[in-house]
């Protein structure tokens, strides 16, 4: 794709230059010479007279134009034949990228982490808008079957993204809407939060949210995306609150568009707040709901270090780590040999 | 639950790290002819 691309530019290039050269040609062909002389009478006199500096004719010029034409053709051909063999490249490239039945856990990481990789050269390419969509896909077919590490390994992933992918990772998360199902673990609930608030700073944009109620629809699931948070309000919840940012064609596409629809208009920006995180936070109550025996020790503390990355992180957002992070500190309150691992990786962090 | 070693830390880091370097063989490839 890259070689037809450079083919391209090339051509124009080349017809730009050669119609130059014509332009130029037919400039000198045309050249004056003027002379003027004092005559002894003292009247001015000036000859005129056109003459051609090389011998180059109409038929010439015909047979010239004739091999940059043939010249062109071939390079037309080449650059089609390029572009379907690009064409024919990105569909298997999409093919294997695309979510595979019962996929091992192993696999689905080797594909997830290939994408990553090799992001900024298919940004480079002009894929980037295509490649958004296949990643986030390939995540939510596996995300209900994820284990505690593996939503620890997403929020690793994010800081080694480009910060237009996790915009528009942040634009799907943004339409989750909460509050969440009493009977998902809380915890996960809670990386959810992190991964949100990580995906602000990464795109680095203080964002503001409409609340709005969005109706649950039926094409996201059938799209094969992960559904776990888009259900009715919880049991555990205080608020009726749902929050949304995200039109039907945004919601089916899974990704906000990064050109404004009408030309002039700005680019709307979905996402949260700090006070909105602070707010959704509240609601899972986690000091209150999480059983100590759901809870993994390594992701604990791996989760407790992401927090105060995220407090230490950013002043505008430090209010929100705070909430994060309380919950996280009584858990260890209440388990103290956890305390020492925790401060040995604090002291590592900081 | 069991308290946590430095020893299960440093095999949970491990295995995060593991996690992110393999990557696809196959898809690695495909991309690789996209890009070319």
């Amino acid at each position: 794709m890259g070689e037809s691309n450079a083919a391209e530019e090339n051509l124009k290039e080349n017809d730009d230059e050669a119609e130059h050269v014509f332009a130029k040609i037919h400039r000198t062909r045309n050249s004056q010479i003027s002379v003027s002389a004092v005559c002894g009478c003292g009247k001015t006199v000036e000859g005129k007279r056109c003459f051609e500096k090389c011998h180059y004719s109409n038929s010439n010029e015909r047979k010239l134009r004739g091999l940059l034409g043939n010249a062109r053709e071939f390079l037309k051909d080449k650059i089609s034949f390029n572009q379907a063999q690009a064409s024919e490249a990105v569909s298997a490239m999409r093919f294997e990228l695309d979510p595979k039945e019962n996929e091992a856990n192993d696999d689905f990481w080797k594909k997830i982490n290939s994408v990553v990789r090799n992001s900024e050269k298919l940004q480079s390419i002009g894929l980037s808008e295509q490649l958004k969509g296949w990643f986030v896909r390939l995540i939510l077919s596996q995300r209900s079957k994820f284990s505690l590490q593996d939503e620890s390994q997403i929020l690793f992933i994010l800081t080694k993204l480009p910060d237009g992918w996790v915009a528009a990772w942040a634009a799907k998360l943004a339409m989750v809407r909460l509050p969440i199902e009493a009977d998902q673990g809380p915890i996960q609930h809670y990386l959810f939060l992190v991964e949100l608030v990580l995906c602000c700073f990464k795109t680095e944009r203080p964002l503001s949210a409409t609340p709005v109620v969005v109706e649950k629809d039926s094409e996201e699931n059938t799209s094969g995306e992960d559904c776990r948070n888009s259900t009715t309000p919880s049991v555990g919840s205080n608020s009726s609150e749902t929050f949304s940012v995200l039109g039907d064609d945004e919601i089916l596409g899974g990704f906000e568009s990064e050109t404004p629809k009408n030309p002039g208009e700005p680019v709307t920006k979905p996402s949260l707040g700090p006070s909105d995180l602070i707010e959704l936070t509240r609601q899972l109550r986690l000091s209150e709901t999480i059983e100590l025996d759901l809870i993994e020790s390594s992701a604990l503390i791996d989760i407790f270090c992401r927090s105060l990355e995220i407090y230490s992180a950013s002043s505008t957002y430090a209010q929100v780590g705070f909430e994060f992070i309380s919950p996280i500190l009584r858990l260890l309150s209440l388990q103290p040999e956890l305390s020492n691992p925790v401060l040995m990786m604090v002291h590592r962090s900081f | 639950m069991s308290s946590f070693t430095e020893l299960e830390r440093a095999n949970f880091l491990a295995e995060f790290e593991r996690k992110y370097e393999e990557t696809d063989a196959v898809i690695d490839e495909k991309i690789k002819n996209v890009v070319r």
